[in-house]
């Protein structure tokens, strides 16, 4: 039972883009390398010195595009 | 990403209800302030997670709930949101797990599956109670 209309309703696209140089693009650059690092433990860790709300908006932005 | 990969099986007749085992069925209540808030309504799982997302996407989007712009400041309810979007993700999760594992490891997908809602819980429980103040999970 496939439905091609479905499969494409679900792809998540936000149409906010990180701009480059922004801390939001160092943030996201940054919690992508560190999730390639296999530990995800420190992976979700607030980076040193980091405002916390920038951390869970990025997280937020990388999370449902995977799940 | 990974729950498109199933979307071949879970349609409104094979999934009418966003369930997560025979015990939990989840129901839409829209978070978004000022709508009219109904009773919670019964969707089938494609349209949940469809709902969910276009919600998710909607969010992001909004410049006064998610700043782009350097040094602008998050709004008051931005924890809410925050909240809003992982709770509800982990429905997502659990209708996959509970619903369309064997899909999954017919195509191969339980560790990228399994790796994933590892970090999506470890970010949950990371900040769930000390920041958030709520459970999540």
């Amino acid at each position: 039972m496939t439905d091609d209309s479905n499969r494409t309703r679900n792809q998540f696209k936000p149409k906010k883009t990180v701009t480059d140089g922004s801390k939001a693009s160092q943030l996201k650059r940054y919690a992508t390398a560190v999730l390639g690092s296999g530990n995800l433990k420190q992976a979700v860790l607030l980076p040193e010195g980091e405002d916390l709300n920038e951390w869970l908006a990025v997280n937020s932005i990388i999370s449902p595009s995977q799940s | 990403m990974l729950y498109s990969t199933v979307t071949e099986f879970c349609s409104p007749t094979a999934c009418p209800t966003m369930s997560a085992g025979q015990r939990y069925e989840y129901l839409w209540a829209d978070p978004t302030p000022n709508k009219s808030r109904g009773e919670p309504l019964k969707m089938s799982a494609p349209e949940y997670v469809d709902t969910l997302m276009t919600y998710i996407q909607s969010r992001i989007d909004d410049e006064a709930t998610f700043p782009s712009k350097i040094g602008a400041p998050f709004p008051r309810g931005f924890m809410d949101v925050v909240k809003t979007i992982w709770r509800r993700l982990f429905r997502v999760y659990a209708h996959v797990y509970c619903e369309h594992f064997s899909v999954i490891v017919g195509l191969g997908l339980e560790s990228h599956l399994n790796t994933s809602f590892k970090h999506f819980v470890l970010f949950a429980k990371q900040f769930e109670y000390p920041v958030l103040g709520y459970r999540l999970i």
